[in-house]
């Protein structure tokens, strides 16, 4: 089952149908795709009691506009990117409701680059090779392999019955800080070994983002890293790799890139900071920190276990007073909540 | 028996790194994946393949590298298959023309007439040695020394799907529309990847392909028949 639920008013910058990938077709040379930020992804879908590889949207820069084709259960993670509905704003990290009509106007991100807009159910499209995510250089997933246009209509699987309070909150404790300035821990890559010298020159430096990056690789502008002119051999990518081309400029490669390749890569970027490195935007400031293998995986197990330990705080439609008191007692400091014309304000009193 | 060595590839990756000749290393590495589509290891990803390694994709919360690599490494190996025995695909080209902008290039680097560009191309059998760049992407080779052209400095924005092309000392097909640097002498009506079909991809690792030159006529007629779905 499957019905309409967003009119494509205005496209956004780059907005595609993403899911957490398609694992498993590398040998086939079909990158892995899915969210550049597969954590918010996996929140916003946590927030609709989705299933976690359910596929969104992913919203890049500057967002789309969109109007509501019917009463839908949606929510907002990742980057803000100043969203209003019918002119009210709207938080992101948080689950809502709208109805037939309303216009979900999403604007451009002043810190990050990316936010996920989840429906009930998720976003139907056709899966590819067992994933809905949009792979725009293979052309291939979701609408027909490119990214929304104006016009476009999205469907979503409609679920059994909907059972989405007026509205859900994610903990503060779980979210990740975005900021003009990032650290990114780094593990060895396949050429450390040969590449100590660049390895050393990358720790060293202070990057810059540069601005002909997208979903296939962050490129950094900074000193150029000593790289051999040899021919290194051909060989797969790891998701999250350093790779130094022969102009000693670094590319973080991301879920687009390619499956193979023959420029070294001396170091790879740890899986707990991938959804980090998914949210940077030309202009911002890189540092890397090496850590070992073993820490890398203590660390994506800590990270792990914080996510599938805290729950979305629920805001029953149980009447206002039991909302006002849940948000009391919640660590949220500021709320709006609207579902259809009504609306709903709450900041956390100044106790100092 | 064949030896692995293995390299840390980040905390959720392991690099298998073949030893011996080309050969050696490429039939070791096909009967290993061939061992791994049978029977994968737990929490295993992914294995992309290439030339002389292959990449294991890992669960690093489930697994671990060792783990991996005790598994890879104690596979016991279906017998290598002979190259004659290895399934055998023919390609249909339309050569030069508006289909192969780059042919007259080709031959200039060659200092040979555009119709022996053609001959050096189909008289020689290849190899599928991996698949990568794209999906279906196939790497082709070897291809005749006479033959070896750079790639072209600006890549174009746009190769159309089916194209036949060169770089360096490989040959290739595009699967896809894509931006490309590789020189085009010719295009196939062949779909090299369709992600309906398992596998998705036309050509695998391993297969021998024989490039056959046919006329407009053939080639439109072949196309059609693909689009009606007869082939």
């Amino acid at each position: 089952m499957s019905r309409d639920a967003l009119l494509v008013r205005r496209a956004g910058l780059q907005t595609t149908v993403q899911d957490l990938g398609r694992p498993g077709y590398g040998r086939f040379g079909v990158p892995l795709s899915g969210a550049m930020d597969t954590e918010s992804l996996r929140l916003g879908n946590r927030l609709l009691d989705n299933p976690a590889h359910a596929a969104g949207l992913e919203m890049t820069l500057v967002g789309p506009e969109l109007e509501a084709l019917g009463s839908l259960d949606c929510a907002y993670t990742g980057a803000d990117m100043n969203l209003t509905v019918n002119g009210r704003r709207i938080q992101p990290q948080r689950a809502f409701a709208v109805r037939e009509g309303d216009v979900l106007r999403f604007g451009a991100v002043r810190i990050g680059a990316r936010a996920y807009l989840c429906l009930r159910g998720g976003v139907d499209v056709e899966p590819v090779l067992g994933s809905r995510s949009t792979a725009v250089t293979a052309h291939i997933g979701g609408f027909e392999g490119r990214p929304l246009l104006g016009g476009d209509i999205i469907r979503t699987i409609e679920p059994a019955s909907s059972t989405t309070p007026l509205v859900r909150v994610l903990p503060h404790s779980l979210l990740r800080r975005y900021g003009r300035e990032t650290t990114l821990r780094i593990v060895e890559g396949p050429q450390a070994a040969e590449m100590r010298e660049a390895l050393e020159h990358l720790l060293a430096a202070d990057w810059t983002v540069n601005g002909r990056s997208n979903r296939v690789g962050v490129r950094l502008d900074g000193p150029r890293l000593p790289v051999r002119a040899q021919a290194w051999r051909t060989e797969g990518v790891p998701l999250g790799a350093v790779q130094v081309p022969a102009d000693g400029a670094p590319i973080l490669l991301l879920p687009d890139r390619q499956t193979t390749g023959g420029y070294p890569k001396p170091a790879v970027i740890a899986a707990v900071d991938l959804p980090t490195a998914g949210q940077l935007r030309p202009g911002d400031r890189v540092a890397f920190r090496m850590v070992a293998i073993e820490d890398a995986v203590e660390l994506l197990r800590e990270r792990e276990s914080l996510l599938s330990s805290a729950r979305p705080e629920r805001r029953s439609a149980g009447g206002i007073e039991s909302t006002i008191s849940a948000l009391e007692t919640s660590n949220v400091t500021e709320l709006e909540v609207q579902r259809g014309s009504l609306a709903f304000k709450w900041t956390r009193p100044s106790t100092e | 028996m064949m030896r692995l060595r293995f390299v840390p590839a980040g905390e959720s990756a392991v690099m298998a790194l073949a030893e011996g000749d080309l050969e050696q290393r490429a039939a070791h590495l096909r009967g290993i994946l061939a061992a791994l589509d049978g029977a994968p290891p737990p929490h295993l990803v992914d294995a992309i393949p290439t030339d002389d390694t292959m990449l294991l994709l890992y669960d690093p919360l489930r697994t671990t590298a060792v783990e991996i690599e005790t598994y890879v490494s104690s596979l016991a190996l279906p017998a290598p298959v002979e190259d004659s025995e290895s399934r055998l695909k023919e390609i249909p080209v339309l050569y030069g023309g508006e289909m192969g902008v780059d042919l007259g290039r080709v031959a200039a680097f060659a200092g040979v007439s555009e119709s022996e560009v053609v001959e050096l191309h189909v008289q020689t059998e290849y190899i599928v040695r991996f698949l990568g760049f794209m999906p279906g992407f196939p790497y082709l080779g070897p291809l005749p020394d006479r033959l070896t052209t750079p790639r072209h400095e600006t890549p174009r924005t746009i190769v159309p799907a089916g194209s036949v092309a060169i770089a360096e000392d490989q040959t290739s097909i595009y699967p896809v529309a894509s931006p490309g640097g590789w020189n085009l002498i010719g295009r196939t009506p062949c779909r090299l990847f369709d992600p309906r079909e398992y596998p998705p991809s036309m050509l695998l690792p391993g297969d021998r392909v024989r490039f056959r030159p046919v006329d407009h006529a053939e080639y439109s007629r072949i196309h059609f028949e693909i689009l009606a779905g007869q082939r």
